[in-house]
């Protein structure tokens, strides 16, 4: 509770008090007078800040509103800015005449205006409002944790700090696209269909008149033409154009793999966008549109469908996906706890106090009988058992005639002897003793301290008891897996390691693909009429694990689907060579030749070489293989659902 | 206007725009100059105001350090030259209740490191840092209280509570002089006011100060303490309570859930399977030598001085466990 400044007070003054009331009041009375009164003082303003943090630190109320467009908004609209505004209002009876509050902006979010933090004098009953503006640029989640408070007193000599919990996420929907720019731009009818289907040239049941016929027994008699049977004397029936609904379902890729990437670059966001734009490029045409996000183990199917509601829902469901953080999966405890124990500390400071959180000294103990060495140790102190064989009786006694002196006396030779028998005894001890302080010095003090606290707090936000504590300290695997969620949940980034020790991509995620399959068979198997698949998936790096996906994209070629695969394309790998352009240009950077470099060169030619094999295998199943940097996909997109109904009209 | 084009005060001086800092450095200066004519009466000397020159400089120049080393330097200022140098043999203890000097000083002193305080932490630094010293971004500073904030009577307050508090320190003064501990009365306090000459001086007294200090600072700090205690208790959220429970029961059960836990991970451990042993690389595959290649004159020199060091230090070895095990 005391800062450093009032730590330095009252040492000083216990010292005064304490050397003018013993030593120096033989001659002046005045300096323990000071002293005393220094500590008074200091006696009054701890009184006074512990009554006014004890009634209304723990009583504040925090009121959080985003504001879009000057109005506030349940979720926010990627590609702008949106204001955040924190209403803290003080429950409590004593006023805290200083108080800093800062709110937790999410991290990846740059604040844009605005300070995030600020500090007040708060007074019951009267709120005061902390208002920063935020930019987002890719869609995703923005979760806010909370409102960390600093109390201190007007003269800084005693400070405390909480987190007032308050856990909110807020989506980041991708942004709604000009309609205008991305759906058909030729106008083929003067007639607009109704809303979610097409005109087809077949006879049907729509409203456009197609073509006139011979009258046929069983026609229907309101579909005979009158007029055109009266000038030729015959009866004459009309036939009606059909209309057909032109469905399409977008694949997401929301597999481990493809998340990584930095903040707001990652595949999946850059797919998730795309698909927005899809979403509602094909609602502005009336154009039924699905979802099926999927990764190595679930796939989430939405009906395709064309409302307004639709949409929003498509676009949560994308926002969600876009916000997924890869799972780093670290296995090594310590490096998760270096990151996770600061979290802790910031967001649950309640939590980790050492008066609720303790770390006990015998916690910090490495007991001798975790180790090896136990046998070394109980050997050394059995060892004066050899003293049943006279030999060694002889030995000890000769060893002690020869370290000792002539003129030595009884008592002198037993103690020499003693410390002949009990040097090996003594040596287990020492091994013991320092085996065992080992886990009183850094850094394994540090390491072990911070482990504790992390699988308390974990074992509290479970409720799952003591026994979970022990198993958090003692199972590396448990406490790598609860440490990694635990980071996750909070949004905080890990470094992530690409490759393994062999050099094999870590985030190959081979299942997606199974599930991929099994999620397009199940949409050919509910498939009405051609419809078109679009997968945005990142696929490059499994080009020679496609078999699924092959049969898969073949039997809705079978069924007379269409099949398009869309890459999102690594910022930082550079988009293949053209082959028709014929003859290579060298990159200047390739005179310099560095390890970096190399290895950089030496993986995108590999990442090359695998698009390409995944192009021809793909190819060879009938669907087409785009990057998504490739010109508009959207737009590519809305001309095959046309060359659908084209393919429709030709048969 | 920007901060570096103002006039007066310069940029480094800035602070003092803020009314509510430039009150509490008038303040502080007057405190200092009323202590400074407290010290210069006393001893008669102007060298006595040295501690309160440390304290204008430390007002002006808002050094953190400044107030602790003033204190410490009124306390050997206050002792009087004689005292120092040993040559006389009466104490002022007996009189130094409730004199009008020791209450001014004394006063003037808490006012002065009350403004100081405030004033650092209106323009310098209002609470530590939160971040430890390594996890501290670039140009992150601690937060400062804001003038604004302040309310107009905070002054009157602050003498109010500098007064209570010179009497307290009086008070408490004169208990631990003039009463003596007997715990071999009934009543073991008894009124025994302190020795004035060295004749009568009594070696008991420091002893019994401390004693009637430290019993005082018991009576005091302890129920308060607990008092704040039993609160923070009852005010205990969900989580916090939850945790006490989950960490007291912890503490209870940990050496046998300690053994399970143990022998669960150690089994867990020995059923993975364990990462195949990479082959030995080839001799032609393994790394070359990073230093330059030896001869083999080199080699062989090495080699036998080596083995030549060896033999010679067992030699020894074995002559002296010879020479000192082998008598009969």
């Amino acid at each position: 509770m005391l800062t450093p400044r009032g730590w330095w007070l009252l040492s000083l003054s216990a010292l005064a008090t304490l050397i003018g009331a013993t030593w120096a009041a033989w001659w002046s009375g005045t300096v323990p007078l000071l002293g005393l009164s220094l500590l008074a003082w200091l006696l009054v303003e701890w009184v006074v800040f512990a009554y006014r943090f004890r009634a209304s630190a723990d009583r504040l109320r925090v009121d959080r509103v985003l504001l879009q467009g000057g109005r506030t908004v349940p979720a926010v609209w990627a590609g702008g800015t949106f204001t955040v505004r924190v209403t803290v209002t003080l429950c409590g009876t004593a006023r805290l005449p200083f108080v800093h509050l800062a709110d937790r902006p999410p991290p990846d979010l740059a604040p844009v205006d605005g300070s995030h933090a600020a500090a007040f004098d708060l007074r019951p009953g009267e709120p005061v409002v902390i208002e920063y503006q935020l930019r987002a640029e890719s869609p995703g989640v923005v979760r806010f944790e909370g409102v960390q408070v600093r109390v201190a007193d007007v003269a800084g000599l005693f400070y405390r700090r909480l987190f007032v919990r308050q856990p909110v996420e807020f989506l980041v929907l991708p942004p709604l696209t000009n309609d205008q720019g991305k759906h058909r731009g030729t106008k083929r009818f003067n007639t607009l269909p109704p809303p979610g289907v097409h005109r087809l040239r077949r006879p049907g049941s729509g409203n456009e008149l197609l073509d006139l016929r011979d009258y046929q027994p069983g026609d229907p008699p309101k579909m005979i033409a009158w007029k055109p049977s009266a000038k030729r004397d015959t009866l004459i029936t009309k036939e009606i154009e059909n209309e057909v609904p032109v469905r399409s379902v977008i694949f997401l890729d929301a597999s481990n793999g493809a998340r990584v990437g930095p903040p707001g670059r990652a595949p999946v966001v850059r797919a998730a966008e795309v698909a927005a734009a899809l979403a509602q490029a094909a609602g502005a045409n009336r154009d039924l549109v699905g979802l099926t996000v999927f990764d190595e183990t679930t796939a989430d199917v939405t009906a395709p469908a064309r409302t307004r509601t639709h949409v929003i829902q498509l676009l949560r469901k994308l926002g969600e996906a876009a916000a997924r953080l890869p799972d780093p999966g670290h296995t090594d405890p310590d490096l998760l706890a270096r990151y996770a124990h600061p979290v802790a500390q910031q967001l649950y400071p309640d939590l980790t106090a050492r008066e609720v959180n303790s770390l006990p000294f015998g916690l910090y103990w490495l007991p001798i009988a975790d180790s090896r060495w136990l046998w070394l140790v109980l050997a050394l102190f059995c060892f004066p058992m050899v003293l049943i064989r006279p030999e060694a009786i002889e030995f000890v006694a000769r060893a002690a005639n020869t370290f000792s002196g002539p003129d030595w006396d009884w008592l002198a030779r037993i103690v020499l002897v003693l410390a002949i028998v009990l040097f090996f005894p003594a040596l287990a001890g020492l091994i013991w003793f320092l085996h065992g302080v080992r886990g009183l010095l850094p850094p394994r003090s540090v390491r072990t301290a911070r482990r504790k606290q992390l699988a308390a707090l974990y074992a509290a936000l479970d409720a799952s008891g003591p026994g979970a504590v022990e198993r958090h300290l003692y199972d590396d695997e448990s406490f790598a897996d609860r440490t990694t969620r635990f980071l996750l949940d909070h949004r905080v980034r890990l470094p992530l390691v690409l490759h393994d020790e062999d050099g094999r991509y870590r985030f190959r995620s081979e299942r997606k693909v199974q599930v991929l399959a099994n999620a397009i068979v199940r949409s050919v198997a509910r498939a009405r009429d051609n419809e078109l698949y679009v997968i945005l998936a990142d696929l490059t790096e499994l080009a020679d694990e496609l078999r699924p996906l092959v049969q898969a994209a073949q039997v809705a070629r079978a069924r007379h689907h269409q099949v398009l695969v869309l890459l999102p394309w690594p910022a930082d790998v550079p988009p293949p060579p053209d082959r028709r352009a014929g003859k290579r240009v060298r990159d200047g950077s390739m005179k310099s030749l560095r390890i970096g470099n190399l290895v950089k060169s030496v993986l995108v030619s590999r990442y090359h070489r695998a698009y390409a094999e995944l192009r021809t295998v793909l190819a060879k199943a009938g669907a087409t293989v785009v990057r998504v940097e490739d010109g508009d996909p959207v737009r590519l997109v809305l001309d095959r659902l046309d060359r659908i109904r084209g393919t429709r009209v030709r048969r | 206007m920007s901060t570096a084009d103002a006039p007066w005060p310069a940029a480094h001086m800035a602070w003092l725009r803020d009314p509510v800092a430039r009150n509490y450095l008038f303040v502080g200066m007057a405190s200092l100059l009323v202590a400074a004519a407290v010290l210069v009466f006393r001893h008669g000397n102007l060298l006595a105001a040295l501690p309160v020159v440390i304290a204008v400089l430390g007002l002006l120049l808002r050094s953190p350090v400044i107030p602790g080393l003033y204190v410490v330097v009124l306390c050997l200022a206050a002792v009087p030259l004689p005292s120092w140098l040993g040559t006389t043999v009466y104490s002022d203890v007996p009189y130094s209740h409730f004199r009008v000097m020791d209450l001014v000083l004394v006063g003037a002193t808490l006012s002065y490191l009350a403004c100081q305080y405030r004033l650092l932490s209106l323009t310098l630094q209002g609470m530590p840092p939160d971040a430890p010293a390594g996890q501290r971004r670039r140009g992150d500073k601690p937060p400062k209280r804001p003038g604004a904030t302040v309310p107009p009577e905070e002054t009157g307050r602050m003498f109010a509570v500098i007064a209570v508090c010179v009497v307290v320190g009086q008070v408490v003064w004169l208990v631990a002089s003039e009463l003596r501990l007997d715990f071999r009365d009934a009543l073991p306090l008894r009124l025994a006011p302190p020795a004035a000459s060295r004749l009568r001086y009594n070696p008991a007294e420091p002893l019994n100060r401390f004693l009637m200090l430290a019993g005082l600072t018991a009576v005091v700090t302890l129920p308060t303490a607990l008092a704040f205690w039993y609160w923070r208790l009852t005010r205990l959220g969900p989580g916090e309570a939850r945790m006490v429970l989950l960490d007291t029961t912890w503490r209870e059960a940990r050496r046998e859930l300690n053994r399970q836990e143990k022998w669960r991970a150690w089994g867990l451990s020995r059923r993975r399977p364990k990462p195949a042993k990479k082959p030995r690389p080839l001799p032609e595959e393994r790394p070359e030598p990073t230093g330059p290649r030896r001869s083999f004159v080199e080699a062989l020199t090495l080699t036998c001085g080596m083995l030549f060091v060896g033999g010679l230090v067992a030699f020894v070895a074995v002559i002296i466990l010879v020479r000192f095990l082998g008598k009969p």
